[in-house]
């Protein structure tokens, strides 16, 4: 009760007032604040889907066999792809290849029947519009895979019917998936956005608001006040981390209700930890704002420092895609940490136990920048 | 509809000379794509090549053994740990592996009898789905492979050849280093128009174009020449980098790009005029700026994602973003090099968006009148 007390007859609690006020009366900044979040979360989620559908394929048949109508079902059977053409030339099926028509084209060769039939193995062609190397690639595992499947049946009629009965799958594998048994797309999308989303608006957030103080020249009068210049720093901080801890919760209903992200370890927990990364967020932005003269060298400079934290964080593409020697970058981006906790909390259920590494990490990356924030900042009041 | 070149020309100067002045602006505006060029060229890529791998063997058996093997010797799986107490779920969870394998004691066992098959067990990290996909199938097409190479089991039916068009080396870099072009001078043009705009409001300066007899039209035409010709300077050197770290090179005919970057970047600075005349405060202006030019363009150009895959719902957005035409553009010219016939489209569509843009920006500014 006491300590409640102290603190809001604080200097600090009347700094803090006035910034609260300060910042609703902006009602461009409050609408920059939870405005974004929402829509670009919804956008993000249903958009950015490397599911991939109805991948056109174009099948030049020169066997016209039932043999070959059978191999052709596989298509058939999954969504991902969707026979789009038959071709009587493998020429016209390479000319739709060569204008984006087709995503792939398969050319079965007139002895396809005949190779079936006596146990030799037949040979298909499948040509790839590599244009687009990750959808390609992509194609060409799932293709391989239905090869692969085929082939496996083919094998098994074969020796069943060469009386070796009861010899089925060999090695059967029994394949879970962790975390996402639905293998839903948006849920590696969303937990990344909600960590790009909090990143840059916190960051900007901070710039705006030290840079147009010193613009407006009120700067003067906040050295005027009584209060030291750590409760100063510390009153333009705390309104700033009260809106985005609303981001959150606002980021996190909505990526409940539409897209079923699931909350599955603690609440509380990513709670304290987005508190505690946005104070890495804003004290890079109070930094940015330290070192530029004006509100537009300000937001450029946060261009100049946004982007490869966001691309190096691992929110939108993994980072175990990325070459080895940006992979070793990442490590110096504190976003990669956060996004690490984002979806250990909400994907994999698990605690700080193990994620105490990357909390640590966090609380170091804090520490020392909000330190040599505060630092500039009180250089510049001086 | 008043044009007097003359004025247009002035009015580009002024704009250049002041952004002349602002040293930080013009060495960020112009250094600034560079970095990201590089940046997105090799860090945005969803290709899965080395699959962190745990193995728990509780057989232990050559057989067992020669099933790991199999595994590694896709050169796709790089095994993490492997013995009899792996604890692969905790693996999982740490994050330390994307893929685990559970080989039960019976392996060899069930193998060597006929009418038994043995089991494996296959867990793979979900949280990226498009990986998880992926690191699926390889384990599958893997554990064919081993079944396949079992004695007694010969000839495969079908044997499937794969030749990868345009891109033979299956090089992510020449994908994603054309969509990175087109990003990277997304971004500069439209906040650099969008920002001078919205000072001059938030400054007042406004008030004396106003006053002056220079016609909204001339206004417009003239900034927004001032910053095509910065863009113009971007894609230049964003192009010579490109060519030197990326091996990008013209596949065809040059001249659809050449005018596609032209029409391109006209669009970009329009849009940026048109954000910076409504929003008429810097930090809103660039909000709303790097909102929709870039963060929009970035995701639903087809850059890192195909279009295709976009629900329908949203798909209409895609349609009114340069970019998207954009980079089936830079796509065609450094790799398919096709020409006019395939991409003509593409280049109407962007002269279309060209006129909506510079309606959209001019109506604002026709009246030079202040608002009452």
């Amino acid at each position: 009760m006491q300590l409640i007390n102290a603190i809001l007859s604080s200097r600090f609690w009347a700094l803090f007032k006035k910034e609260f006020a300060q910042i609703f009366r902006n009602r461009q900044l409050v609408i920059q604040l939870l405005v974004p979040p929402t829509v670009f979360l919804i956008i993000f989620g249903f958009a950015l889907s490397p599911d991939f559908q109805n991948l056109k394929v174009g099948i030049t048949d020169y066997s016209n066999s039932r043999a070959a109508r059978e191999f052709i079902e596989i298509f058939k059977q999954t969504d991902a792809f969707v026979v789009s053409r038959y071709y009587a030339d493998q020429q016209d099926m390479v000319a739709d290849l060569a204008t984006g028509k087709l995503t792939v084209g398969i050319t079965i060769p007139p002895e396809f029947a005949d190779d079936i039939a006596r146990r030799r193995t037949a040979q298909v062609q499948a040509l790839y519009d590599a244009v687009d190397a990750n959808t390609a690639s992509i194609a060409s595992n799932y293709i391989a895979q239905l090869v692969s499947d085929y082939n496996a049946l083919q094998l098994n009629t074969r020796s069943s019917n060469a009386s070796r009965s009861g010899q089925r799958d060999r090695v059967s594998s029994q394949t879970s998936v962790f975390y996402n048994p639905g293998l839903e797309t948006s849920w590696f999308i969303v937990s990344g956005t909600i960590g790009i989303l909090l990143t840059v608006i916190g960051s900007q957030a901070a710039a705006s608001l030290v840079v147009r103080e010193k613009e407006a020249g009120t700067i003067e009068q906040l050295m005027m006040t009584p209060a030291s210049n750590t409760e100063v720093i510390l009153a333009k901080v705390c309104p700033l981390l009260v809106l985005l801890t609303c981001d959150v919760f606002i980021a996190l209903i909505l990526a409940r209700l539409v897209f079923s992200l699931p909350l599955r370890g603690n609440l509380l927990l990513l709670l304290i930890i987005s508190v505690l990364y946005f104070w890495v967020g804003i004290s890079i932005g109070i930094l940015i704002a330290t070192y530029s003269k004006s509100e537009q060298q300000t937001q450029l400079t946060a261009f100049f420092v946004n982007p490869p934290l966001v691309l190096l964080s691992g929110a939108t593409t993994p980072i175990t895609s990325m070459p080895t020697f940006v992979q070793w970058l990442t490590y110096l981006d504190p976003m990669r940490y956060f996004i690490e906790v984002c979806r250990g909390v909400l994907l994999k259920g698990v605690g700080l136990e193990t994620l105490w590494h990357q909390v640590l990490i966090l609380v170091i990356f804090a520490t020392v920048l909000m330190s040599l924030s505060i630092r500039q900042f009180r250089q510049q009041l001086s | 509809m008043t044009i007097r070149p003359k004025r247009i020309i002035v009015q580009t100067i002024k704009e250049l000379t002041q952004l002349g002045r602002d040293r930080l602006t013009l060495t960020l505006a112009l250094g600034l794509p560079l970095i990201l060029l590089l940046l997105f060229g090799f860090a945005v890529s969803l290709e899965v090549n080395k699959i962190n791998f745990a193995v728990q063997d509780l057989d232990r058996t050559p057989t067992s053994r020669e099933y790991i093997a199999t595994f590694e010797g896709t050169n796709k799986f790089n095994i993490v740990t492997q013995g009899a107490d792996v604890d692969v779920p905790k693996l999982l969870d740490r994050g330390r592996i994307s893929a685990g394998l559970i080989i039960p004691p019976e392996f060899s066992r069930d193998l060597q009898r006929s009418g038994r098959s043995a089991e494996i067990q296959i867990l793979v990290d979900g949280t990226d789905a498009n990986t998880a996909n992926i690191v699926r199938g390889y384990a599958k097409a893997t554990n064919n492979t081993f079944v396949q190479n079992l004695p007694g089991i010969n000839t495969l039916a079908v044997s499937l050849h794969s030749r990868l068009w345009y891109n033979p080396g299956l090089e992510t870099l020449k994908y994603v280093g054309t969509g990175a072009l087109a990003l990277t001078v997304t971004l500069f043009p439209a906040l650099l128009a969008g920002l001078a705009t919205a000072r001059e409001y938030e400054h007042l300066t406004i008030l004396q174009v106003y006053a002056s007899s220079l016609s909204g039209t001339e206004y417009l035409l003239g900034k927004a020449a001032a910053f095509w010709l910065v863009g113009m300077a971007e894609v230049l050197l964003v192009n010579l980098e490109a060519w030197l770290f990326f091996g990008l090179w013209f596949a065809g005919n040059p001249t659809p790009i050449i005018l596609g970057s032209c029409l391109y970047i006209a669009c970009g600075v329009l849009w940026g005029i048109f954000l910076g005349s409504n929003t008429k405060v810097q930090s809103a202006a660039i909000q709303a700026i790097s909102f929709t030019a870039f963060l929009l363009s970035l995701q639903l150009s087809g850059f890192i994602y195909p279009v295709a895959n976009i629900p329908i719902a949203i798909r209409w957005v895609s349609y009114l973003i340069p970019a998207r035409y954009y980079i089936e553009l830079t796509r065609d010219a450094y790799v398919r090099g096709v020409g006019w016939f395939g991409v003509w489209l593409q280049v109407l569509a962007l002269t279309i968006l060209i006129g909506l843009f510079f309606f959209l920006a001019w109506r604002k500014m026709q009246k030079m009148q202040v608002n009452s």
